[in-house]
């Protein structure tokens, strides 16, 4: 083994233990009792209770379904809207199609946390403050998504849809029959990202919910973690990792088609 | 199955912003025939295909299939199916898939779909591979799945866009003769565009010869190969194509008139009118093919492969007065009739000729 290898190995083993310290200081706590918060004994007695406990103090398993309610949502929501839109500047000719297009782009140039206030200000307009639904509409139209899909899009072969017009369908019967069957590896890189995203997005859902029927996960674990006087990491940590559960098994679970989609797609 | 419908183009015009690609095409097509759309790349043959197809719209003029007007009808409204360059198999989709596309879009019921299906695909002798995904067939298997697909549709019209330029040479012989039989079989009007004069030739019942957006000629294969009517025609038909000259350089004080000369129908003569210099001799074993240099120009000659010529020697040869083509050389127009200065090249003609091409004159 060369000296670069050497080097490329260590450092790559340093990075993922450092990635790996906070979570298995996590799985440490949430599984043995509180009195082993910091004393590492390979023999400390393991237990469930900080589950049991965190389960009961919060409602969590409204939190759960309303995280589920909100990404489904949205991820329906964008893959709807974006596979038009997608579609559309994929495949047609239309007065503005370079100024929309370029509009879109731009979207992308824009941090999301800088619109906080303006969204909070069209929420309240339209008088869904403190729902899910917005939580989530800020984001149903994606410009990475409309990008990534029109990309895709224009990779069909053009004879391809020549064929099925000859053979009798709609535009809409030729994006549903022709282009998004193919483009599902896209599809699946970018459902999956979406999904993480939105699961794990905290600043946003903060500001524009406060009540325990529309709070996702990720705020109401962060209310549970302060309220609780005189922070108990097990019991924190257990919460935590009832909330990111889902996340990591579904992300070991599907880790090679996510690589594998991200590289078809294109992605880097 | 089905019986095919006549296609008639009328004044057909189709320009892309400042580019012109059809100046203008009057076409009849008869029904239950094959013809072929022949030319050089970049003639508008394609073009008039995808607005007979109706996947391309038209700058002005109209379309007529089976005598209704369909200038403006969808491509799935016009009865007909097509065949496409890269087949256009759809990657994600089985064979069987493949083939019953149209009828599944059409919401054609189950029962019916599957006796189409099995029926197409024992036509073609692809019963073995309805399970497998385009990916994994071979070039001439997935061109008869695009086949397979045009047949269970049960059109009155077959388009076909340069169906066989994607196979090799052997398997491209065989589809001909397998392409040209589905035709005969199922009775349907093909319109078959190509590059290659030989696939053009062999199938079809009529030709039409394109160049730069119009029509040149259009005629049977035997008309288009012995009386060609322009220039252009000539020199594109025939492997190796006519030869032509000046009038001037065969002795005719002529300058308004390029004569043209089949490579076989120029005979060694010891008699013969015209007098030439043996230029570069190419053996092909049956024949050679031998440069004559007459004044400056030079006239192809396929003589007999056992005719020895040496390089430079001086030789005399004739030609019959049929096989003596005269175009106008400012318009490439055909004259009709030889003019008077002509009968001084064929007159001389007195001995039979060494080692006759008569019969090889219309092919």
């Amino acid at each position: 083994m060369s000296y670069d290898r050497i080097l490329n190995t260590t450092a790559a083993w340093l990075l993922a233990l450092f990635w790996l310290l906070p979570l298995a200081y996590a799985i440490w706590t949430a599984f043995h009792p509180a009195a082993f918060e910091t004393r590492f004994e390979p023999l400390a007695p393991l237990t469930l209770q900080n589950f049991v406990q965190a389960w009961s103090e919060a409602p969590f398993a409204r939190y759960f379904l309303n995280t589920m309610i909100l990404v489904t949502g949205i991820v329906a929501a964008q893959f709807t809207l974006c596979t038009l839109a997608a579609f559309a500047f994929a495949r047609f000719e239309f007065r503005g199609k370079g100024l929309m297009f370029a509009l879109v782009l731009m979207q992308l140039l824009i941090m999301p946390d800088i619109l906080i206030v303006e969204n909070y200000r069209t929420m309240s307009q339209l008088g869904l403050i403190d729902t899910i639904a917005a939580i989530g509409l800020p984001y149903v139209a994606s410009a990475f998504g409309i990008f990534l899909l029109r990309q895709t899009f224009m990779t069909v072969p053009k004879e391809l849809d020549d064929a099925a017009r000859v053979e009798g369908c709609s535009y809409l019967g030729i994006l549903w029959r022709v282009y998004i069957p193919l483009a599902k590896p896209t599809f699946l890189a970018y459902g999956l990202v979406s999904v993480s995203h939105h699961w794990n997005n905290f600043v946003w859902p903060l500001i524009v919910t406060n009540s325990v029927e529309t709070r996702p996960l990720t705020v109401g674990l962060s209310i549970f973690a302060v309220t609780d006087s005189g922070i108990q990491w097990s019991v924190i940590n257990a919460a935590t990792l009832m909330t990111s559960g889902p996340l990591l098994i579904a992300f070991l679970l599907f880790q090679r088609q996510f690589v594998q989609s991200f590289m078809r797609a294109g992605i880097k | 199955m089905t019986t095919g419908k006549s296609i008639m183009l009328r004044g057909l015009r189709k320009a892309w912003g400042e580019t012109v690609s059809l100046k203008g095409i009057d076409l009849t097509i008869p029904e239950g025939k094959f013809t072929t759309i022949l030319g050089p790349s970049g003639c508008g043959k394609s073009t008039t295909l995808r607005i007979i197809a109706g996947l391309e719209e038209v700058s002005a003029g109209t379309v007529e299939i089976g005598g209704e007007d369909v200038t403006s009808r969808p491509a799935s409204g016009r009865d007909i199916a097509m065949v496409f360059q890269s087949y256009a198999l759809f990657p994600h989709l089985s064979v069987a898939e493949n083939i019953i596309f149209g009828l599944r879009v059409r919401r054609m019921g189950r029962a019916e779909r599957d006796a189409k299906l099995t029926a197409a695909a024992d036509m073609l002798g692809l019963s073995y591979l309805l399970d497998r995904k385009p990916s994994q067939l071979s070039g001439g298997q997935q061109q008869r799945v695009a086949l397979g697909r045009a047949i269970v549709a049960e059109k009155s019209i077959f388009l076909m866009d340069e169906p066989l330029s994607n196979l090799d040479a052997k398997l491209r012989a065989e589809m001909r003769e397998e392409i040209r039989d589905l035709q005969k079989r199922l009775g349907v009007t093909m319109v078959y565009v190509t590059h290659d004069q030989v696939e053009a030739v062999t199938m079809a019942d009529q030709i039409v010869l394109m160049n730069q957006g119009e029509i040149e000629q259009i005629g049977s294969p035997r008309q288009i190969y012995s009386r060609p009517e322009t220039l252009f025609t000539a020199k594109f038909i025939g492997t190796p194509p006519m030869g032509t000259c000046s009038a001037r350089a065969l002795g005719i004080a002529r300058d308004d008139i390029t004569v043209g000369i089949r490579p076989e129908a120029l005979v060694l003569d010891q008699n013969g009118p015209i007098r030439a210099r043996v230029g570069h001799v190419e053996y092909l074993g049956a024949d050679a093919m031998v440069e004559c240099r007459v004044g400056d120009e030079t006239l192809p000659c396929r003589i007999s492969g056992r005719t020895e010529l040496t390089l430079g020697a001086t030789i005399r040869l004739s030609v019959a007065r049929d096989d003596l083509h005269a175009f106008d050389s400012a318009s490439g127009q055909r004259l009709d009739t030889l003019p008077p200065e002509f009968a001084a090249l064929s007159a001389a003609q007195t001995t039979a000729p060494l080692g006759s091409h008569a019969s090889s004159t219309e092919r």
